[in-house]
């Protein structure tokens, strides 16, 4: 078992490594960023369902969470990418970590319930509290993210890099 | 004011006292309760309960079919338009207590005018935000819901 497991994060550094290298467009890059990230969602979506057996259903809200505190500390206080990264983080965990309290006191159907509700409940401020989140499925912003201290361009995978010329693949997937 | 506007609250009265005498005073009402407690009870008691848990899946689609055709003219019919409903009264259940039908009932009209209310004087956003952190926050005060006993487990 335990050999598996090394295997199969031996197998995933490999594509890691391959896939940027290997892609001929950006549209199969992003398809290999979206699948990494929703990979994120179900490793998150594992620990709570899987090990400690509460059903989540408002994973997505979490997500919406964390989508927007990176976005909004990546653009409005423009910070870096990374620290934008771990602070959309540390938000998400402070709402799970409230969103425990009524969670925990309620089991099976009511749990999916209370969970649904917090999806629902993110997703509608974000839809009113526009002066903080703008329009929704606006992806227009008034200044660039940078990634260490390198502007993103925007473009619609958004890379960042110094300039044309010189973009590595590497930077292309970030 | 439509017509069938007014048939929703006649309907509904109706089902609340049709589903409270069904329950009270039938043999499948007081065999679906027994199933409700214990499945393994009921069944040595010679109760079918395959067939009782078909009856009682019936029963909860006739209601909820016939909630569709009350409500379809009144706000826009649509394939998603259960989604919310049907989560709203869950939450109104969870808010009441889902042991106590008096208390969904009274707990269901005071989430309707207050929703109201909001979608009134702030948006229509708000109103979903309201309704379900308020029903977040009476889990948090009381688990069981306003009216509901509290549950006893027997280990």
């Amino acid at each position: 078992m335990k050999i598996l497991h090394a295997l199969g994060f031996a197998l995933l550094a490999a594509v890691l490594v391959v896939m940027p290298l290997t892609s001929g467009n950006e549209y199969e890059l992003r398809l290999f960023m979206l699948f990494l990230i929703y990979g994120v969602i179900a490793v998150g979506l594992n620990v709570l369902v899987g090990l400690t057996g509460l059903v989540s259903l408002g994973q997505a809200g979490l997500f919406a969470l964390g989508a927007y505190a990176g976005a909004i500390l990546a653009i409005r206080l423009g910070l870096d990418l990374v620290l934008a990264s771990l602070g959309a983080a540390v938000v998400a965990g402070l709402f799970g970590a409230a969103l425990a309290y009524p969670s925990v006191r309620v089991r099976g159907v009511y749990l999916a319930v209370v969970t649904i509700a917090f999806g629902l409940i993110v997703e509608n401020v974000a839809i009113e509290w526009q002066s903080l989140t703008g329009a929704p499925r606006d992806s227009r912003a008034s200044r660039l993210p940078t990634f260490s201290g390198i502007p993103c361009r925007a473009t619609p995978s958004m890379r960042c890099s110094p300039s044309r010329s010189s973009s590595s693949r590497w930077r292309r997937t970030i | 004011m439509y017509p069938q506007e007014l048939v929703i609250p006649a309907v509904a009265v109706l089902a609340m006292v049709g589903l409270h005498l069904l329950q009270r005073r039938t043999l499948v009402g007081r065999a679906m309760q027994a199933v409700a407690h214990n499945r393994q009870a009921a069944s040595l008691m010679g109760i079918d309960v395959d067939r009782i848990v078909m009856f009682s899946f019936g029963l909860a689609a006739l209601l909820g079919s016939g909630a569709g055709v009350l409500v379809a003219p009144v706000i826009q019919a649509s394939a998603s338009m259960g989604v919310l409903l049907g989560l709203k009264g869950f939450a109104v259940a969870i808010i009441g207590g889902i042991t106590s039908g008096p208390g969904v009932v009274l707990v269901g009209l005071a989430f309707g005018i207050m929703e109201k209310f909001v979608e009134g004087y702030i948006s229509t956003a708000a109103r979903e935000i309201v309704g379900f952190s308020a029903m977040i926050l009476v889990l948090l005060a009381f688990p069981q819901g306003l009216f509901g006993r509290r549950e006893v487990f027997k280990v």
